[in-house]
């Protein structure tokens, strides 16, 4: 069993807890709590061949990283920048965090999830600007995790990259 | 009617069309718009002119966007600043992001796209304007010489104030350390028909015991050794003013007689002098101790007490008054902004509820000091959670109910007597009373083993492992 920590990263009310909740027990509750520091979550699937553990890391809603909440971020294997597609400040603050994470774990795998393609006619992010992100090699992946769309398919990937990375890295050892 | 300051835009491109075409389409009442054609003169007209809102052109000649981006955020990191990018790439739109552009937009440009970005950023910064506007109204409003609050606690201590100052000759200012007493004590001075007479602080702990004669009357050369010089007292100093004892449990039994003295007969006598003087002195005296216990305990004069408890005036513990952390946290922020040159908004929604269920055994102190740490850690222009001093944070994850579950009976019941002593105002007589104990009992328990109810400042993670 291979096991990976992943770190949701994101603005506030991006719906981290709610794609954790999604992913993890398939259930989809409109309250909205604030996550105050970390919430630690897991799930076992299979990926790539293997059997996985992600063990899920939800961290409060940040538009920056602060020195004393990298230290969340410690010992990742991958990350998952979620984005509101209806609030463009979450998204522009996703652009800022992967620049500021990438610096401190250049090796860390990520995938963007741009969450509530279920409110897609109030996105104010374009079509053309998600796919200028793919086109620069970025994972994006649509998500809602109040239907569940692309919520599995994006922390599959996600796994699937995170083993291949990890069976390439033992390769090289 | 609301009056709105106008807002500075720049616009730096090296394409005198582009600048025409934003000129045009922005153009709106409220809204200065200057334009530039060379970014290093960009950086000119930045210092003298302090835009609010910047459009800047990534590609020019002599300067990059991108570079001409990094100086403008580094000499004023509040500017919003949309780059324009000629053709799409998305390299560059991150790389501006991440070094502090608000947004981008694709060239050529969508003039509608262009007046609703503009258009949400005039209007965030009237709104915080306006915010930081009512921000210092609710604060002049709510602040009484100088003291900040709106509680019914504290609304009840201004009125006391109001009705003594006028009239009082001693005054006895009481409650747990970090409540604020010598603000109190110079409320009560410039309330007082001496306001324009010295206030004099007396620290009576921080006095060595065979030196508080002389420090409070005097002394005359060659009076004792060391007596190199004559000596004017404190007492002589606070002449037609306000002399604030602080402290005051800590006086030696010995300088209470003569204290009591020069307050009743408003006469002092120079150690070594042989002729009393007189003296126009205001006493505020302050302590965190209960004095009553003290005079019990034969360790304060009973006559000194009574002397200057007839005119009371009782701190509530910062605890006791939740109603006014908002307004202090606010107060502080904009204290700690101008102290170390950032530009705060404010606290998060979240830190600020945390600061709020705090138990503040230090009161607005701990929280002064709380805020000034947290400033310093903190990016403009939030001050979160993660900047708060660690045993805050911690404070949360003990907060439901649950830290007293696992504890002896001896420390619940110190920590019940603290909380008991702490409701009524660090009055031992009081707490004894109700926990139904005699006031020996109660040091007892307060003294009683087992370490502090707060974490020790070290780093804490919270994790809620519910997976």
């Amino acid at each position: 069993m291979l096991h990976f920590k992943v770190c949701l990263i994101g603005s506030f009310g991006v719906g981290k807890t709610s794609l954790v909740k999604r992913f993890v027990s398939s259930i989809y509750d409109d309250r909205y709590l604030t996550t105050v520091g970390v919430r630690v979550d897991r799930r076992e699937l299979r990926a790539a061949g293997h059997d996985v553990t992600l063990v899920l890391w939800d961290l409060a809603g940040e538009d920056n990283f602060t020195g004393l909440s990298m230290k969340h971020l410690r010992g990742m294997s991958g990350y998952i920048l979620v984005v509101d597609g209806t609030r463009r400040d979450s998204y522009l603050a996703a652009l800022r965090l992967q620049g500021e994470v990438a610096a401190e774990h250049p090796d860390a795998r990520f995938v963007l999830l741009a969450n509530k393609s279920d409110l897609r006619e109030d996105w104010e992010i374009s079509p053309i600007e998600l796919e200028g992100l793919s086109g620069e090699g970025w994972n994006v992946h649509a998500t809602s995790a109040k239907t569940g769309d692309g919520v599995e398919e994006a922390f599959e990937q996600l796994a699937g990259t995170l083993v291949e990375a990890a069976l390439s890295a033992a390769q090289t050892a | 009617m609301e009056s709105h300051r106008p807002v500075t835009l720049l616009s730096v491109d090296d394409d005198p069309l582009s600048l025409e075409l934003i000129s045009h389409a922005l153009e709106q009442p409220g809204l200065r718009i200057l334009t530039c054609n060379s970014p290093l003169r960009a950086l000119d007209i930045a210092r003298d002119e302090h835009p609010q809102i910047v459009l800047l052109d990534l590609m020019m000649p002599g300067m990059s966007g991108l570079e001409l981006l990094k100086q403008l955020v580094a000499m004023d990191p509040t500017v919003d600043v949309i780059l324009l990018t000629a053709h799409y790439s998305t390299e560059a739109a991150v790389e501006a992001i991440q070094y502090g552009a608000c947004d981008y937009l694709n060239k050529p440009l969508q003039v509608e796209r262009l007046q609703e970005r503009v258009g949400g950023l005039i209007a965030e910064w009237r709104r915080r304007n306006k915010v930081q506007r009512l921000d210092a109204e609710s604060l002049e409003a709510n602040q009484f010489q100088g003291i900040i609050g709106h509680s019914a606690l504290m609304l009840e201590v201004f009125a006391r104030l109001r009705r003594i100052g006028p009239h009082f000759q001693t005054a006895l200012i009481t409650g747990p350390t970090g409540t604020g007493k010598e603000l109190v004590a110079q409320a009560l001075h410039r309330l007082s028909p001496v306001a324009s007479g010295p206030f004099v602080i007396c620290n009576c702990a921080a006095i060595p015991e065979n030196l508080v004669e002389s420090e409070l009357f005097g002394h005359l050369k060659g009076s004792f050794t060391g007596a190199i010089s004559d000596k004017t007292g404190l007492f002589e100093a606070a002449h037609n003013g306000v002399l604030f004892l602080d402290e005051l449990g800590e006086l030696p039994l010995a300088a209470q007689a003569k204290l009591l003295r020069a307050i009743q007969q408003q006469e002092i006598q120079r150690i070594g002098a042989t002729h009393v003087r007189k003296v126009n002195v205001r006493i505020v005296a302050a302590t965190n101790r209960d004095l009553l216990a003290d005079v019990e305990r034969k360790a304060f004069r009973e006559d000194l007490f009574f002397r200057l408890s007839m005119v009371e005036v009782k701190l509530p513990p910062l605890a006791s008054r939740p109603d006014d952390i908002p307004l202090l946290i606010r107060h502080f922020i904009r204290q700690f902004s101008t102290r170390y040159g950032k530009e705060f908004e404010g606290l998060r929604r979240r830190a600020e509820a945390l600061l709020v269920r705090y138990h503040w055994p230090g009161n607005v102190r701990d929280l002064e000091n709380a805020i000034g740490y947290a400033c310093m850690m903190a990016e403009p222009p939030w001050v979160d959670v993660n900047d708060l001093p660690s045993r805050i944070r911690t404070a949360e994850v003990q907060a439901p109910g649950s830290d007293t579950l696992l504890v002896t009976l001896d420390e619940i019941q110190r920590l019940h007597a603290q909380k008991v002593l702490a409701a009524v105002g660090g009055n031992k007589v009081k707490a004894a009373g109700v926990l139904g104990v005699s006031r020996a009992t109660l040091y007892r328990l307060l003294s009683s083993g087992g370490t502090a109810a707060s974490g020790e400042d070290g780093d804490h993670e919270q994790h809620d492992a519910n997976g």
